[in-house]
């Protein structure tokens, strides 16, 4: 028979006791049960005792679980319904409190799925991390998005890691027809490994065999259903400018609105090269995109390819480099570009939600008097500080659920006019409570909020002894240190709400001075379109058809539209004097003789081409000032200087043309040679009178209809073009501009409950002072004169904060309106009367008060 | 004074009895004795709680022992609250009994 000594009970059950008993009970029960454990051991077998002793301990685990339990909901039933009782007694500012907590949980959520958004851009790719740009970095770190033709298929066969390597090029405009049907599109061309690198569904077709032939054809499910309806697409034929005939080989599924790569049909990429020979590793106008293997860094294989170009084309000296596809969105230029917004807009959620919090930590410690009988009380009855602590953020947390949930209502309500203002498609349903990112943002927002709002609140009451919070009679009398913080979180407040102000402005006011910028030729009446037109006809005798109505001034052909010339860049261009080692990219313009006429532009030296000279066709170029800077002529005159580019072009420069801004101004004026050239023309504008705009343009499309069979002609305005490349900054400023006004305000709101709330608590001591002869504004005055002081001190705060940030932003434009300081000026005096009318508003009704009523309340 | 109800007069009475040794298997096995049924540690936990809130025991901590591997015991030991509980039960018990028995003895005659 075994020792009785040498048995043990379970160690580990012992070590449950310990947790769940106070010190010498769980030992001494242990002690119990291992001597009825050893007796059953002995009696019954070892697993019968072992069975015994656990099934005791489960039953004290479930016993203290379910009392502990009970207790908690008792108790916590009860701060459920003192909270609600005081939600009940002070109405208003309980609706102070939650209504600025919703309103900034709203802005946070709104917040949030705007910048989901902007960060899900090209997710949607299967390989997106794996996927590459190819760029060319140029002297001065810009990053020329354009690559030579040649460069996919050398990646492809002379590095094992590159998986896949295609190149694309956008077409210019095409008229495609099927049956009576036309519509015109500017496709891409690219290789079939486009389709392998990209996750663009293909619906119907044979992914293997897109591309098998020079006359395929993908186009999206939208093109397909405009031509063909519910017929099926893959194999029907669609002739393009009335020419070439291409079938369909392939639909794919409409590209995603958050895809930086948009396009409604692929064609071969071998269409590019028919034509022309294509300028190989000379002429960079195409894109190249990699997918690489999984664990290759980008960074090491930068330096494999960086040289590929230069070596082969002596006058390039840009570097290769790779560009992760899920940065073009918002860092298409290194660091620069729309991450900022992403950055602008976190700032503000995180200022919006704060100013919310302190609103509510504000008005709950100026409650904290109120309080401290209660509180008192529960310590006497034997809570503890941290029963009291719990209580407290229980509170906090109460609010803050009620306050998502009205902040949820209102998303939902304001959806609409936020998509308007942001131009996104968002629903609640679908990007936000379908979003478990953003859910799990909502829910992280909650437990934030209720940390932030209830920290101050719950460690000060918790904090109250019980003796002074019981024994002064009326509790305003108890001594706390909270008017100290109050005016420092009242400072922050105000500071944040001026700082965002100051942003505010000075965005609009860059965004005015972007939208008047003389850009150096007259954007005003002046009609374009893209829509190609009759190949056969000749161009000139369009011009005189059109000109024959009076209201038609001018009219020019061009290469492309103004504003569109960002990816034209050449970097072959030789000249007299040229150094050795200067290398520049010019952009180069395709126009007729009129054009400079037609756009008000202005000469510097020399003359425009003429339609008059045959020389001038081809064998004459005008370069701009930048150019005449960047290529060394200094104070020489440039005009006269022989120059050539690609190999079919040879010339004399025969004038230099006044800057004039091609892009958009978040990029300097780039060097660049225009070229009177038809062959090129895919463009046409037309000057037309500011009078009776509508018939002008009706005659207009008329005309084309008539002249041009086929065609039609889809015209824009050009300033109305112009400033859609500011949408980012108009839409993000519109957005920015509601936000900052939410967030002044809510501050206000706060202000507003706790002002009412510090007159409350000192009617007595305006009855006595009035009795004593104090006036209405002198007693209004004693209220304003904290807040006046405090708001300016927040000022002085935010003014510095605000001037450095600006200064940062307004760095991402190459040209930049002044930072005036009537700007902080007007901020700060906004902010200060908005602060008087609310604190004036509250101390009038109490200082207009008659002392008998006040001096008679209790 | 509080009352006791019967089954804590018969743990109190055990507590007493026992005198000095009294812990809960000490309780459970002398009550198990003496009622001749079997007594759960449970049922012998509960009445000693409430005795001991009445303030009818109280308890100390005895000594480590190697039969329960080196624990120590938590002893009861009956206060004069206790004992005072107990003859007021007892004087009262024996009015009521005396009566019970010589209302038995008449009926019998």
């Amino acid at each position: 028979m075994k020792n009785r000594n040498d048995i043990r009970s379970p160690v580990f059950g012992e070590k449950i006791l310990k947790c769940i008993l106070p010190g010498i009970e769980a030992e001494s029960i242990a002690g119990d049960y291992e001597e009825i454990y050893k007796d059953l051991v002995l009696s019954k077998g070892k697993f019968f005792a072992w069975g015994w002793y656990w099934f005791q301990i489960l039953k004290s685990f479930c016993i203290t679980i379910s009392v502990w339990f009970s207790w908690s909901c008792t108790m916590f039933k009860n701060y459920l319904k003192i909270t609600w009782r005081n939600i009940k007694r002070h109405k208003s500012y309980s609706i102070i409190n939650i209504s600025g907590l919703a309103l900034g949980i709203a802005c946070c959520i709104l917040i949030m799925l705007w910048v989901e958004d902007e960060l899900s851009w090209d997710r949607f790719h299967k390989n997106a991390e794996n996927i590459y740009r190819v760029v060319q970095k140029q002297a001065d770190g810009h990053l020329t998005p354009v690559t030579p033709a040649p460069l996919a298929g050398h990646l492809k066969s002379e590095y094992p890691e590159v998986i896949e390597a295609a190149r694309y090029r956008r077409f210019w405009k095409l008229n495609f027809r099927y049956e009576d049907k036309s519509f015109v599109e500017s496709p891409l061309v690219a290789d079939p490994a486009f389709f392998k690198i990209f996750s663009f569904p293909l619906i119907e077709g044979d992914p293997d065999s897109i591309f098998n032939n020079r006359n395929s054809m993908v186009i999206t499910q939208e093109l397909a259903q405009k031509f063909f309806g519910q017929d099926d697409p893959v194999g029907k034929i669609i002739t393009v400018n009335n020419r070439a005939d291409f079938q369909v080989t392939g639909v794919i599924r409409d590209v995603p609105p958050n895809s930086t790569l948009r396009f409604n049909c692929v064609l071969p990429f071998e269409l590019l090269t028919q034509g022309r020979g294509g300028a190989g590793w000379r002429e960079s106008s195409t894109w190249t995109y990699i997918r690489l293997e999984n664990n290759i860094s980008a960074q090491g294989f930068d330096e494999k390819i960086s040289g590929i170009v230069s070596s082969r084309h002596a006058d390039n000296s840009a570097r290769l480099q790779l560009q992760p596809l899920l940065n073009l969105h918002l860092r298409p230029q290194g660091n620069r570009g729309p991450i900022i917004y992403i950055y602008i807009f976190s700032a503000m959620g995180v200022f919006i939600l704060l100013i919310a919090c302190i609103n509510f930590i504000n008005l709950m410690t100026a409650r904290s008097a109120e309080r401290s009988r209660e509180v008192g009380l529960r310590k006497v009855i034997g809570a503890k500080r941290a029963n009291l602590i719990r209580q407290f953020f229980g509170e906090s947390f109460l609010y803050t659920f009620v306050a998502v949930f009205v902040a949820v209502f209102m998303v939902w309500l304001f959806m609409p006019v936020f998509n308007n203002l942001s131009a996104k498609q968002f629903s609640l349903t679908q990007d936000l409570l379908g979003n478990m990112n953003l859910v799990a943002g909502i829910i992280g927002i909650t437990i934030l909020t209720g940390l932030l709002s209830g920290s101050y609140p719950a460690l000060l009451l918790a904090s109250f002894q019980p003796v002074t919070a019981l024994k002064v009679a009326k509790a305003r009398s108890v001594p706390s240190r909270s008017p100290m913080l109050r005016r420092i979180l009242v400072v922050i407040q105000f500071s944040l709400s001026i700082f965002l102000m100051i942003g505010t402005f000075v965005i609009f006011q860059q965004l005015r001075y972007i939208r008047n910028k003389d850009l150096g030729f007259d954007k005003s009446y002046i009609v374009c379109s893209d829509s190609g037109w009759e190949p056969t006809r000749d161009i000139q005798t369009i011009k005189t058809e059109l000109q024959q109505h009076p209201r038609v001034l001018n009219m020019t052909f061009s290469s492309q539209k103004m504003g569109d010339w960002e990816s034209g860049a050449r970097d072959d261009v030789v000249w007299d004097g040229k150094k050795e080692n200067l290398h520049l990219t010019f952009e180069v313009i395709f126009c007729d003789y009129d054009f400079q006429e037609t756009h008000s532009m202005q000469m510097a030296q020399g003359r425009f081409f003429s339609q008059d000279l045959a020389s001038d066709l081809r064998e004459s170029f005008i370069i701009n000032e930048a150019a005449a800077q960047a290529m060394g002529f200094g104070q020489e005159t440039p005009v006269g200087k022989r120059l050539s580019f690609w190999d079919d072009y040879d010339g004399n420069i025969i004038g230099v043309i006044k800057d004039f801004h091609t892009q958009s101004l978040h990029n300097q004026i780039q060097p660049v040679i225009m070229v009177y050239d038809p062959r090129h023309f895919d463009n046409i504008s037309v000057r037309i009178s500011s009078e009776d705009v509508p018939e002008t343009l009706a005659f207009l499309e008329e005309k084309w209809q008539e002249l041009n069979p086929g065609f039609s002609l889809r015209h824009f305005f050009l300033d109305e073009n112009l400033d859609r490349r500011y949408r980012a900054e108009q839409a993000t400023s519109s957005l920015m501009k509601y936000f900052t006004f939410l967030a002044v305000f809510i501050s206000c709101i706060g202000l507003l409950g706790l002002i009412s709330f510090l007159t409350q608590q000192r009617t007595k001591e305006i009855g006595i002072r009035k009795v004593l002869g104090a006036s209405v504004p002198g007693v209004i005055q004693l209220f304003l004169k904290e807040f006046v002081l405090l708001v300016a001190l927040a000022n002085i705060l935010a003014w510095p904060l605000a001037y450095v940030s600006i200064r940062s932003w307004l760095g991402n434009f190459a040209y930049r309106t002044q930072v005036e300081a009537y700007v902080f000026a007007l901020a700060g005096g906004l902010t200060l009367i908005i602060a008087l009318i609310t604190v004036s508003f509250q101390a009038f009704k109490a200082a207009a008060a008659s002392p008998a009523d006040s001096l008679r309340y209790e | 004074m509080e009352s006791l109800s019967r089954r804590e007069e018969q743990v109190l009475l055990a507590v007493w009895n026992l005198d000095n040794t009294a812990y809960l298997l000490a309780l459970k096995d002398y009550l198990s004795e003496i009622t001749g049924k079997d007594w759960s540690v449970g049922i012998i936990h509960k009445p000693l709680l409430q005795l001991e809130r009445k303030g009818f025991i109280s308890f100390f901590i005895g000594e480590a022992t190697a039969k329960r591997g080196g624990r120590r015991k938590k002893l009861y030991r009956i206060t004069p609250l206790g004992i005072e509980a107990l003859e007021a039960l007892k004087s009262e018990q024996d009015v009521i009994w005396k009566n019970f028995l010589s209302r038995r003895v008449l009926k019998e005659n």
